[in-house]
């Protein structure tokens, strides 16, 4: 029960960097994803 | 032995590795001031509406932009951080200080040499001078001399860890930027050693001594040289990022054995990865390309993406420490933003995480490389590493070395202040608009973009002009924020308030 009690506490270090990476894999997705769209409607690569 | 204790760090100082720092520190800081005179004028002959230079001048001064600010202002200040790390971190001593005034004269005799012949026009072969193309012998001799002595510089390193470990002068393990640019010297080994193996035969061959030397050989052992020098600045950058953390919020490593354990990944799989250059060249094999570009370059960008948040979480925690603990952001928004050492390192990191790191993963993959190999937008992408990353980190050191090793007070504390936002932006702008202009399939190093004389005709979407007025107007930025940090930091270092 002690052992369950102290994981609930165990808090992240690091939260705020957490979401800023989170953010980070975002960007990656979307630009990757534009690029995409580049390669098929621009280029006409199918 | 001369020895100082340092007010601000504590750490011991020795008068040799003090002077060493100092002369390769104000050394790069000129030949960046060179590299960037140069990146105006180049950057005011892309921008379709201005188009300063004529041919021959263009690329010419291209030639030498990419030598002086990618090279020379780049290893001079990585050299710096050799002794700094070894030495001064290390709280021991230069323990060849003949060899390491033979490695700085060696550098700048060779760094002269290039500049001269450059300048003269006998060397308009750009930074990757892919032969055919032929440069006077004095520029393959330059090149030489200019990598014996940053090998010898890496030698020193070696040897100053050597005697600090004889000195007892760590315990266990090195400090994580002294085990960075260790990384950054392994590589340094690996890079000038392909340097030596292509530059050699093709110094020869200038002097018409060897007659023919193999384009597709050169290309692959150039890349060697060419792209693995770029991972010395990587290593050495993170090591910077270390540094900056520690010494202005005192943040430690959030998992000291990942971080190392990513710079070994880099060793390991950051040269192979450099192959990167060379997709779309046909005489590679598209298995090779695949493992390479596929699998090595992943596990190299691994190691970058374990920096990029070990660090900002290291400073998050440093910062909670402080008491800033509210909410998500509250130690964000309460961290040192009007201290120019840190701004620029956070700059750095977001920099080189989404402009240099996103693109580079995506041009490196060769079903993207396809559509922007050769364009403007590889352009943007080094860019968003070289200058958004690893300057913009080294700017942050300056302002740290200024008051640790130089022993002065900044002056124009205020223009100091603002620098790195103004050079970040600038950097940005002209990255994005590169890349922009690039996706429209403009090319990159090309002086005339409209081929006025050329037997078919083509243009561009006209949307391309807007991209590269952004760039020249960025650029502009850039420039501005550059001049303000040479006018800082040389003006402290000479004019500064002595701090002890």
């Amino acid at each position: 029960m002690e052992e369950e009690k102290g994981k609930h506490e165990d808090k992240m270090e690091a939260p705020g960097t957490f979401v800023l990476s989170i953010i980070f894999l975002a960007a990656f997705i979307v630009i990757w994803f534009a690029h995409f769209k580049w390669l098929i409607e621009i280029w006409g690569v199918r | 032995m001369d020895y100082r204790i340092c007010s601000f760090t504590g750490l011991k100082i020795h008068k040799t590795a003090e002077d060493l720092i100092k002369w390769n520190v104000v050394t790069a800081i000129l030949f960046l001031a060179l590299g960037g005179f140069m990146a105006l004028l180049v950057a005011l002959t892309r921008w379709p509406s201005v188009h300063y230079l004529g041919p021959a001048n263009y690329y010419r001064f291209l030639t030498l932009h990419g030598f002086d600010a990618l090279l020379l202002w780049i290893l001079f200040f990585e050299v710096a951080l050799v002794h700094f790390t070894s030495a001064v971190l290390l709280n021991t001593r230069v323990v060849a200080p003949f060899s390491a005034w033979i490695a700085y004269a060696l550098m700048l005799v060779g760094a002269v040499f290039v500049n001269i012949v450059t300048f003269a026009g006998k060397a308009d072969v750009l930074f990757t001078s892919y032969v055919p193309l032929k440069a006077n012998g004095v520029y393959y001799l330059g090149v030489i001399i200019f990598a014996v002595g940053a090998l010898t510089a890496f030698g020193n390193f070696f040897a100053n860890i050597i005697q600090a470990r004889r000195d007892k002068a760590y315990k266990h393990t090195l400090p994580l930027g002294t085990y960075g640019l260790a990384a950054a010297s392994i590589i340094g080994v690996v890079t000038l050693a392909h340097g030596a193996v292509i530059m050699i035969p093709v110094f020869f061959w200038s002097i018409d001594l060897i007659k023919y030397i193999d384009p597709a050989t050169y290309r692959l052992i150039f890349w060697g040289l060419g792209h693995s020098s770029q991972q010395i600045n990587v290593c050495a950058m993170v090591a910077m990022w270390y540094m900056a953390a520690a010494f202005v919020l005192g943040a430690k490593p959030v998992n000291e054995k990942l971080s190392r354990t990513a710079f070994v990944l880099y060793i390991l799989f950051i040269n192979v990865a450099s192959e990167h250059h060379l997709l779309v060249d046909p005489v590679l094999s598209n298995w090779h390309k695949i493992v390479n570009t596929g699998y090595m370059m992943h596990l190299a960008v691994l190691a970058s993406m374990i920096h990029a948040f070990a660090i900002p979480a290291s400073m998050e925690v440093a910062l909670r420490n402080k008491g800033y603990t509210k909410g998500l952001f509250d130690w964000l928004k309460n961290a040192p933003w009007g201290n120019p050492a840190f701004s620029a390192t956070f700059l750095s990191i977001i920099g080189f995480g989404f402009l240099g790191g996103i693109t580079g993963v995506i041009f490196g993959t060769e079903q993207f490389n396809i559509i922007r190999h050769n364009t403007f937008a590889i352009t943007g992408h080094f860019h968003g590493t070289v200058v958004s990353g690893t300057t913009t980190a080294f700017m942050g050191g300056t302002y740290l070395l200024i008051p640790y090793i130089f022993r002065r007070e900044l002056v124009l504390p205020k223009l100091a202040t603002i620098q790195p936002y103004l050079y970040a932006i600038g950097v940005a702008m002209f990255a994005i608009s590169m890349m922009a202009a690039g996706s429209y399939g403009v090319p990159r190093r090309h002086w005339d973009i409209t081929f006025s004389n050329a037997i078919f005709s083509f243009s561009f979407d006209p949307s391309i002009d807007i991209f590269l007025s952004m760039m020249g107007v960025g650029a502009l930025l850039a420039v501005l924020g550059g001049v303000i940090f040479i006018i800082v930091s040389l003006g402290s270092i000479v004019f500064g308030k002595k701090t002890s």
